[in-house]
């Protein structure tokens, strides 16, 4: 697993972002899956974790972001080509309440553990 | 189209075949459960297939009636013990009435009239026991695909689920599907954002429009309740939306023709691919959120399923008490660390160290295996999960198929 360390994965040729296969820090990275032609490698421009999404090209509000070839939900700030993709820079198009959730750790802020 | 076999199934009265002999100890009310849970828990201590299940409710649902009548006719299942506590709606002789038509050995009786918790214990040990010495006699026939109905379910999803455990029951699921087999799965509310994907996989206008039908349903249902089916687990898991999550989610369909849209304890009336419609028609009901994983493969089950697949990303370990599970993750990691749990490593799908083909042909081996007697880790470990919640549901309309009447269970 070794050399998945600098490999993001893709899942389909129209896609916009593709998956890290391991923890990845700034720096070139790999494109695997079905990543479009002429287009071997990705500069990150910051640490990416497992399992998330490195942006492929710069995007803007309003944009949608494409994996699996299909719409998985609209960017909310700029983001630059290589930047990390969670819940601080985009949302999703129906599901108002996982937009309230921490950006970071996705704990519900709308829920209080105290009694009254 | 050839037939491919599967394994040496138990032979029904009614004709249809299981991969299980199993005893149903089956309580009507949380009253008798105590009683039905001590029975199977004697003879699994014994090694052998008894399993208790049952409502929780004094009251009845009437969806919750027809899940119970499902699963005391299941193709798995060859004897019943229906045990009421005596006041309760849910009628023990009625369950048991519908298993011994469909051909299974039949019982009940009512904890009150039989003394109280003790003599019901002995009671229903010594029904069982004679039940489990008439189904040695059970026949053995060969077993084909076109014989197996298979069930899908992800939980614990993270973002290998989309991109090697789903992919590879997807394509499980073609094969059992291009071999004659049948296929249900489920999650409409891990569906969002695919409405018209889904409804271009119909096989005629009237799937079509039902699957509108149960995709607005859901996006309302979920709306209703402010909440959508993502959790934290899945956003640190690399998700990110509800429409991320349901890509990933739906590729465990693999890309057959979608034959009807099933209702809760609906069984297909034709072979082939199935989407089973879970959430409630009539009433805003939070049973599906309730839920969970384990009940609902308990909905696949009552849907006919043999086995269930279960994929998932960050871990998972339930099973069911009727069918087996078979446990799937793309996460390397979570293999690594949950290998007593989990039956099969899809990873070098993801890695592309395995061919597509090559891996489906490994998990086609473990099905027939697993199929064949040998138990899933979750058998192995006890898993028998799984809660009936109350569903309203109107399931008069028969789901259209297009081969309609051709084959059938």
């Amino acid at each position: 697993m070794e050399e998945l360390k600098k490999v993001c994965y893709v899942v389909t040729k129209t896609d916009n972002v593709a998956t890290a296969m391991a923890d990845i820090e700034a720096g070139e990275v790999k494109l695997t899956g079905d990543a479009p032609e002429k287009r071997a490698g990705v500069l990150a421009v910051e640490a990416i974790p497992f399992g998330h999404k490195m942006a492929l090209c710069a995007l803007h509000p309003g944009d949608r972001i494409i994996k699996y070839g299909a719409p998985i939900g609209i960017v909310t700030e700029e983001i630059r080509e290589g930047e990390h993709v969670h819940m601080h820079n985009m949302k999703s198009a129906y599901d108002f309440r996982s937009a309230q959730l921490d950006p970071m750790t996705a704990h519900a802020k709308d829920i209080e553990y105290k009694t009254y | 189209m050839k037939e491919e076999l599967l394994c040496q199934g138990y032979l029904r009265k009614d004709g249809s075949k299981g991969i299980r002999n199993k005893v149903l100890v089956i309580f009507t009310v949380e009253c008798s459960k105590h009683v039905c849970r001590k029975i199977a828990d004697y003879f699994q201590g014994l090694g052998e297939d008894v399993e208790a299940i049952g409502s929780h409710s004094c009251l009845h649902n009437q969806v919750n009636i027809r899940r119970l009548l499902k699963y005391c006719t299941h193709p798995n299942v060859g004897g019943v013990v229906a045990i009421g506590h005596g006041c309760e709606y849910t009628y023990p002789d009625l369950l048991a009435e519908a298993a011994e038509k469909s051909g299974r050995e039949a019982a009940w009786f009512y904890q009150q009239e039989a003394g109280g918790t003790q003599k019901s214990i002995v009671k229903g040990m010594a029904i069982v026991r004679e039940m489990l010495d008439k189904l040695k006699e059970t026949p053995r026939v060969p077993m084909y695909l076109s014989d197996l109905v298979v069930g899908g379910e992800c939980g614990g999803s993270d973002f290998t689920s989309g991109l090697a455990g789903n992919a590879l029951v997807g394509s499980v699921f073609d094969y059992v599907v291009d071999h004659g087999g049948t296929a249900v799965f489920e999650e409409l509310s891990e569906g969002i954002g695919l409405k018209e994907y889904l409804m271009e996989r119909g096989a005629n206008e009237k799937v079509k429009v039902d699957i509108a039908r149960a995709y607005d349903k859901t996006v309302d249902f979920c709306a209703a309740y402010g909440q959508f089916s993502i959790a934290p687990g899945n956003m640190d898991g690399g998700l990110t939306t509800i429409e991320e999550k349901s890509m990933g989610a739906t590729v465990k369909s693999g890309s057959r023709q979608i034959q009807s849209v099933l209702k809760v304890a609906q069984t297909p009336v034709c072979k082939g691919l199935h989407l089973l419609d879970v959430i409630p028609d009539e009433k805003l009901e939070p049973a599906h959120f309730i839920a969970a994983d384990p009940s609902d493969m308990l909905e696949l089950v009552a849907a006919g399923c043999h086995v269930v697949f279960l994929v998932t990303g960050r871990g998972h370990v339930v099973g069911t008490p009727v069918s087996p599970v078979i446990k799937v993750t793309g996460n390397p990691r979570t293999y690594e660390r949950m290998s007593d749990d989990i039956d099969f490593c899809a990873a070098p799908l993801l890695t592309g160290e395995e061919s597509r083909e090559a891996i489906t042909g490994r998990m086609m081996e473990l099905l027939k295996r697993v199929c064949g007697g040998e138990p899933s880790n979750a058998e192995r470990m006890g898993h028998r999960e799984g809660i009936l919640y109350f569903n309203f549901q109107n399931p008069t309309e028969v789901p259209a198929c297009w081969d309609f009447g051709k084959g059938g269970h």
